[in-house]
């Protein structure tokens, strides 16, 4: 049976798409986008229920939104009631937060025909979700250096050989050979048909067909996702830096016909861990940035060489890092990775206050405090020494906030 | 063509749920339940979709706020968040879809619900004006919308419609109350002020004692502006002559619109009209069903003993407060809650003001001993005679010897089992004639059975075999009998509550049972938002926090969202505003702000509806209250924090203004007298 909702659902859709071309901004600054694992699988993108305009009452939470941007006077009655609840408590029983989504605390479904607000989600294709992306950001296409492409083989059944299974015989040559050779054992009386010998293929005159390899152009590339996770990184800028990991991982492997990832942390040695490691690990030690520069470097000479890989080194930090440690990373990223890489991305994450203050608070300070370089450091001598090289994008992730704006600034050049 | 019952021609039930069908029907009709014909259908959970996105009706206009919601609904199915189980609508024959792959106790339950519905769609007054064919009609304006689309473009369609869509929740709830007069042109006598004439000859001077002249002259000058104000209205300066709420409607005379504009205006003012009158008994209705649902399944055994356990858990699911406000839980809860009260005396003066202790304590003994007392008129011997046969009935029960047995019979159940008791006879009887079809064989029998142990007991306890040890009357409550009427009578629960289906809506459902005992018993509070400061980062933030547990307050909060459907009240209150064809809206201020997110887009729509080049204008008032402060800003030592002290908003007036392109919000000074007097929020407001 046709159903008459499909073509309600389709005119949705359609809305949603501008939505979508909009907002994409704003869902990715709210986390809303949710970029799949599985190759073939879709992008879940949470949106708020779009809801015809009416005239009605502020909501509490439009109130509150109001009175929060530092005016003298707010829209809420200080003491008055904004809805009703049913329970244990008495008067002053906190109910939990109101900007929290989840705990739904005292909120309610109200009656009638104004329903809670909950969001949709819809799942859009990689492809159309693709599309979108490049438009809203105006990303170029990233072009693969040229020599740099691989040649992957595949298999195509255009030879011919003399040995193979029946099914692939190849009659036309296999009589053609049958025929060579018994014109090769002697000239037939032509003139006599009686004297023409029939032509039978021996098994030696049989022929096959045989794959043949093709050489195939292919674009590979690798990530190398680099973090310090030292003590100065927090969980919050870790989620940042995850988020941005995924929104820059979907744009490369779009671009790519093939990709890989490394990860690797770092305090003050580097070790290469799982994506979960990556995300999940947390040191108390020192900073020292070349020790991961070095570790992703060996694993560039054993594993992805240069000349058949696309390489994108991306470093993520606060800017701390042992004080004489900047200059060993300087000559370091101009002389030994810019060279062999396609762009290598600076993200700066918010400087944790606690960490610093307690640092600064320690007993060990005396002896330490000059080992530090200052917070943002590493950042500021990224922008100084590389400011004008195109191989070089660094960039802040200091908040959900700017994810939209890093990937802009990133991607860019489309290097 | 759009009749509910060509949904692919499925079979209706399967046999093992006609039976149960008509047993639950049976059992329904047996409890007083009167519905029209159902017919029951088995969908799929993805038609069951389709239908609770078009609200229950089968086919609806295209619209995407439908698909909206359909995708909604099969996300929260996917998630396991909610299921919907059943969907019936307001028809006759009334039409009730089932989900086809519910359990046989899922089934049973909805059926039993449906029939609540039913019942309440025949029987609610608020339903009476409803027609009862409005699948067919919702079917009809789908087919003519989607043929004006065909006919007109579908984009110029679809953004008209999105127009109106805005606006069709701005009508008059009274609108299908109000007769229209024809006008009559008020008669161009002119008026003069009273003149008062003396009784007897005064001298000449007396006059202006009388009649001072001031008084005259203020006088005048308002018979003038009430005559300049009807000539207005007769010249047709004036529109509308009153202020009017039914937006929809008013632009239907008015508005330059083409035929098919009218046509689609026409049917969302209809469609919204007709779904509305639905929603005003949304608890109510809801709230009827859930308990003839848990009647008929639970204490009229449609649910097996090895079902009931499932039941439970299927019930509790729906009806699951969790520490927000559920409304159909808020439903229920008031049925039972009125049929508890009637059905034992707890209503009325003699209840609400009863404050002694033993009186309230021993009610369900005191309300049985009140009705001896009014039909014996007094504390008598027949009064005292009827008390001992009570006392005996309560002490045989006691004992074990009743029809309920100890563990279970507790106070609560003194009243009824003494109606039980004393109906004994009468029910014997109708049982011998009344209604036979509603019973079965075997059900028969053990009602008989029932009564007639009832009349066992009581010629036992009259014969005097049995030995009474009196229960003693306190002199407080023979006190409380002789000042107190009591009105009704005992056992009068169900009758109660079946007189409140048929004649009350939503607003006066709370307005009336809504009492402070029972907010109390089931524990509602108010909430509302305090600024706390929280102990993991130090920063302020804002919480739920509970307010009060006032009934008052609860209630007030209830109504204030039931009321008009918790919209603001907009009318048209000039459409030919500054006498250029403008139209002014104002907004009647009730103490809650109107959201600013969405005004200037409706305002947009309203000037593309209205006339689309005369400037459309929305005044309304703003409350602002002083910003509040956590109690740990200026905080000192020693400070002793008595609460948050109640502030006085400040009220100003504000005007949005659209020309068509943008919405300029500016402020007013004051505004008309006329418009002061039908704002009714007032305090502290300058006019």
């Amino acid at each position: 049976m046709f159903s008459r909702i499909y073509q309600d659902e389709q005119e949705f859709r359609n809305i949603l798409r501008g939505i979508f071309r909009r907002d994409l901004v704003k869902f990715i600054q709210r986390e809303q986008v949710l970029l799949p694992t599985a190759p073939d699988a879709g992008v879940i993108i949470t949106i708020d229920e779009i809801e015809i305009p009416h005239l009605r009452f502020e909501t509490a939470q439009e109130a509150l939104e109001q009175s929060q941007d530092g005016k003298e006077s707010e829209s809420l009655d200080p003491n008055g009631d904004i809805g009703v609840g049913q329970g244990p408590g008495q008067p002053g029983t906190d109910l939990g937060p109101v900007s929290d989504k989840n705990g739904e605390g005292a909120s309610e479904r109200s009656a009638g025909r104004g329903r809670g607000k909950g969001g949709i989600k819809i799942t859009i294709s990689q492809e159309d979700f693709y599309r979108i992306f490049q438009e809203v950001f105006q990303l170029p296409r990233i072009k693969p250096k040229g020599e740099k492409a691989i040649k992957v083989s595949s298999n195509k059944y255009t030879g011919i050989s003399r040995i193979g299974p029946e099914s692939l015989r190849h009659t036309k040559r296999t009589l053609k050979q049958a025929l060579k050779r018994t014109m090769a054992e002697g000239l037939p009386d032509l003139k006599n048909p009686n004297a023409i010998p029939a032509i039978i293929p021996l098994p030696d005159d049989k022929r096959y067909r045989a794959p043949k390899p093709v050489i195939k152009r292919k674009n590979n590339a690798v990530i190398f996702y680099l973090m310090d996770v030292s003590g100065s990184v927090t969980q919050e800028d870790r989620e940042v830096v995850r988020y941005f990991c995924q929104l820059s991982e979907f744009w490369i492997r779009c671009n790519y016909d093939g990709m890989e990832m490394v990860w690797i942390i770092h305090d003050d040695g580097a070790d290469r861990v799982s994506r979960e490691e990556f995300f999940g690990t947390q040191r108390s030690g020192g900073t020292v940035i070349s020790s991961a520069l070095e570790l992703m470097l060996e694993i560039i000479q054993k594993e992805y060489p240069p000349a058949s890989w696309n390489i994108y080194p991306m470093y993520f930090s606060d800017g701390f890092n042992w004080g004489t440690d900047d200059t060993i990373c300087q000559t370091m990223i101009r002389d030994r990775i810019l060279p062999i890489v396609n762009q290598f991305t600076y993200g700066e994450v918010a400087a944790s206050r606690y960490w610093w203050d307690y640092y600064q608070s320690s007993e060990s300070r005396a002896d330490r405090h000059k080992r530090f370089s200052p917070q943002g450091n590493f950042g500021k001598m990224i922008v100084s020494a590389f400011g004008d090289n195109e191989l070089v994008a660094a960039t802040n992730l200091t908040s959900m906030d700017r994810v939209p704006d890093a990937i802009r600034e990133v991607f860019k050049r489309g290097n | 063509m759009s009749t509910p019952t060509n949904r692919g021609g499925r079979p209706k039930l399967p046999t093992k749920l006609k039976n149960w069908r008509h047993t639950i029907e049976r059992r329904a009709r047996r409890c007083g339940l009167d519905f029209h014909p159902v017919v029951f259908e088995m969908i799929s959970s993805d038609e069951m979709g389709e239908l609770a996105a078009y609200s229950g009706y089968p086919v609806r206009y295209h619209h995407w706020q439908f698909g909206q919601e359909s995708l909604r609904i099969k996300q929260d199915e996917d998630w396991g968040m909610s299921k919907i189980y059943e969907m019936v609508i307001a028809t006759n024959p009334t039409y009730a879809y089932l989900l086809e792959s519910s359990p046989l106790v899922v089934q049973k339950m909805v059926m039993a619900h449906v029939f609540g519905h039913a019942d309440f769609f025949k029987n609610n007054s608020y339903y009476q004006d409803i027609p009862t064919d409005l699948h067919d009609r919702f079917g009809d304006n789908a087919e003519r919308i989607d043929r004006i689309r065909s006919e007109y473009g579908k984009e110029e369609v679809d953004q008209f419609l999105e127009v109106c869509l805005s606006l069709a929740d701005l009508f008059d709830p009274l609108a299908p109350l109000i007769t229209f007069r024809p006008k009559t042109k008020s008669s161009h006598e002119p008026r003069e002020p009273k003149h008062i004439l003396p009784p007897d000859h005064l001298p000449d001077y007396m006059d202006s004692v009388l009649n001072p002249p001031d008084a005259i002259e203020a006088k005048k000058k308002l018979i003038d502006q009430e005559v300049e104000a009807q000539s207005k209205i007769d010249r047709g300066i004036k529109i509308p002559a009153s202020p009017i709420r039914d937006v929809l409607g008013f632009v239907l005379d008015h508005a330059p619109l083409k035929p098919w504009q009218q046509d689609i205006v026409h049917i969302l003012r209809e469609e919204e009209q007709c779904l509305w009158r639905g929603g005003q008994t949304k608890f109510m209705n809801e709230g009827w069903a859930s308990y003839w649902h848990a009647h008929l399944m639970a204490e009229d055994g449609i649910a097996a003993d090895n079902e009931l356990v499932e039941f439970a858990h299927l019930h509790s699911g729906v009806f699951s407060g969790g520490g927000s406000f559920n409304p159909y839980r808020l439903g229920l809860q008031l049925w039972r809650d009125i049929k508890y009260r009637w059905d034992t005396g707890r209503h009325g003066a003699i209840w609400d003001e009863v404050e002694a202790i033993e009186i309230r304590d021993r009610w369900d003994e005191f309300i049985v001993f009140k009705t001896f007392f009014d039909k014996h008129g007094g504390l008598n011997e027949k009064t005292r005679k009827d008390w001992n046969e009570f006392c005996a009935l309560i002490q045989e029960t006691q004992a074990g010897r009743g029809l309920v047995k100890p563990p279970l019979f507790a106070p609560a159940l003194y009243i009824t089992e003494w109606i039980n008791y004393q109906r004994a006879g009468t029910r014997l009887k109708e049982l011998a004639v009344k209604n036979p079809d509603y019973w079965s064989e075997d059900e028969r029998k053990d009602a008989i059975e029932e009564n007639r142990f009832y009349l066992k007991l009581r010629e036992k306890i009259h014969s005097g075999s049995i030995e009474v040890s009196e229960v003693s009357v306190p002199d407080s409550w023979v006190e409380w009998a002789k000042t107190h009427q009591f009105h009704g009578r005992l056992g009068d629960g169900l009758k109660k509550i079946f007189e409140v289906r048929s004649t009350y809506n939503d607003v006066n459902f709370i307005q009336e049972f809504f009492t402070a005992d029972f907010c109390t018993q089931e524990r509602y509070f108010t909430y509302g938002v305090d600024l706390v400061i929280d102990n993991g980062n130090f920063d302020s933030e804002y919480h739920y926090v509970i307010r009060s547990r006032l009934y008052e307050r609860v209630k007030r909060l209830l109504l204030d969202r039931l009321i008009n459907f918790g919209r603001p009240k907009i009318v048209i209150w000039d459409a030919n505003y500054r006498n250029n064809g403008e139209l002014r809206l104002v907004h009647l201020h009730d103490g809650r702000n109107l959201s600013r997110r969405e005004i200037g887009e409706v305002l947009l729509r309203v000037f593309k509806l209205w006339s689309k080049h005369k400037m459309i204008y929305l005044d309304s008032l703003i409350l602002r209250w002083p910003k509040r402060k956590g109690w740990w800003e200026d905080w000192e030592p020693g400070r002793k924090d008595d609460g948050p002290t109640a502030a006085e908003p400040k009220a100003t007036w504000i005007r949005w203004v659209c020309d068509g392109n943008k919405v300029y919000i500016s402020g007013l000074e004051a505004i008309e007298p006329e418009i002061y007097k039908a704002m009714p929020y007032k305090s502290g407001v300058k006019h």
